[in-house]
């Protein structure tokens, strides 16, 4: 089971610290808006609550991964299942790796992936004659 | 007869059914958010807000998930040991965009109402919004608080 796991579960983190493995947590799907223009795809996904250092926004072509945790509350104390937002998106070719910007605003997070030059749309100037 | 069927019986279906679990979650596992609609695994829309609550001993603390909802989007009522919760906000289409996916909107409007464990005292109530979650904490009438008690000698 583990090594089918490793080898086709695309929604798990890479690297999971030991520790982390045996806790148990709650996973949700987050609900994703995407919209897009000229420059770039802006995905909207939220994931409240979620602690900014958890977040983890990966684009690795053809898969976009977003990673988000809750943050505990004091009166859920240590043992409450930790609440994990995870979902793999397949994304067009073209995007720019180097350039994702990731907002976290409300437990929305927003991110911006642009477009590499080569697959903005071209302005054709057509010539009179 | 019967009840040994019963003994020996029940415990085996239930093996087998945490069997069909443990297979199912990890299908979730393998398939979730790949690439499909928020369907299976995702939270219902009828659930919706993912609502928690704990028990202080002093309080009732209720926490529930609200990302982008502020202040004025909302309303919290306490009656008796009903506490009602609605909320509507407003989504928008950044401008100049088309858009691709659309799963926000499912949830832009909500009414949940539960009776909690205890009466409440809802003029000492104390509601916050931060990160895209609601905590509201509202503290038990003296009658209901934890009394210790001592063992007399």
């Amino acid at each position: 089971m583990n090594s089918l796991e490793n080898s086709t579960d695309m929604t798990r983190p890479k690297k999971e610290p030991a520790a982390r493995a045996q806790e148990s947590f709650i996973r949700i799907v987050p609900p994703v808006d995407i919209f897009e223009n000229d420059e770039e795809l802006l995905l909207v996904a939220e994931v409240p609550g979620a602690n900014q250092d958890t977040i983890g926004v990966q684009l690795k072509p053809p898969h976009l991964t977003i990673e988000a945790e809750q943050m505990r509350s004091r009166e859920q104390g240590a043992s409450a299942p930790l609440v994990r937002f995870e979902r793999t998106f397949r994304v067009p070719d073209g995007l720019d790796p180097e350039r994702v910007e990731a907002k976290l605003n409300r437990g929305v997070l927003r991110i911006h992936l642009k477009k590499s030059e080569r697959i903005k749309p071209q302005r054709i100037a057509v010539r009179g004659e | 007869m019967l009840t040994r069927w019963n003994n020996l019986g029940v415990p085996d279906i239930d093996r087998s059914m945490s069997m069909v679990d443990e297979l199912r979650s990890e299908m979730e596992r393998i398939f979730e958010g790949f690439e499909r609609d928020a369907g299976q695994g995702a939270l219902r829309v009828d659930m919706w807000p993912r609502v928690n609550l704990y028990d202080t001993g002093s309080a009732l603390v209720v926490r529930a998930d609200l990302p982008g909802f502020v202040d004025k989007d909302l309303a919290i009522s306490v009656e008796q040991s009903a506490l009602t919760l609605t909320g509507q906000r407003e989504l928008e289409v950044p401008e100049g965009y088309a858009v691709h996916r659309q799963e926000r909107g499912a949830t832009t409007s909500f009414s949940r109402m539960f009776t909690l464990p205890c009466r409440v005292d809802a003029d000492k109530a104390e509601a916050k919004l931060s990160h895209g979650v609601l905590e509201l904490t509202l503290p038990k009438v003296p009658e209901e608080q934890p009394r210790q008690i001592t063992i007399q000698a």
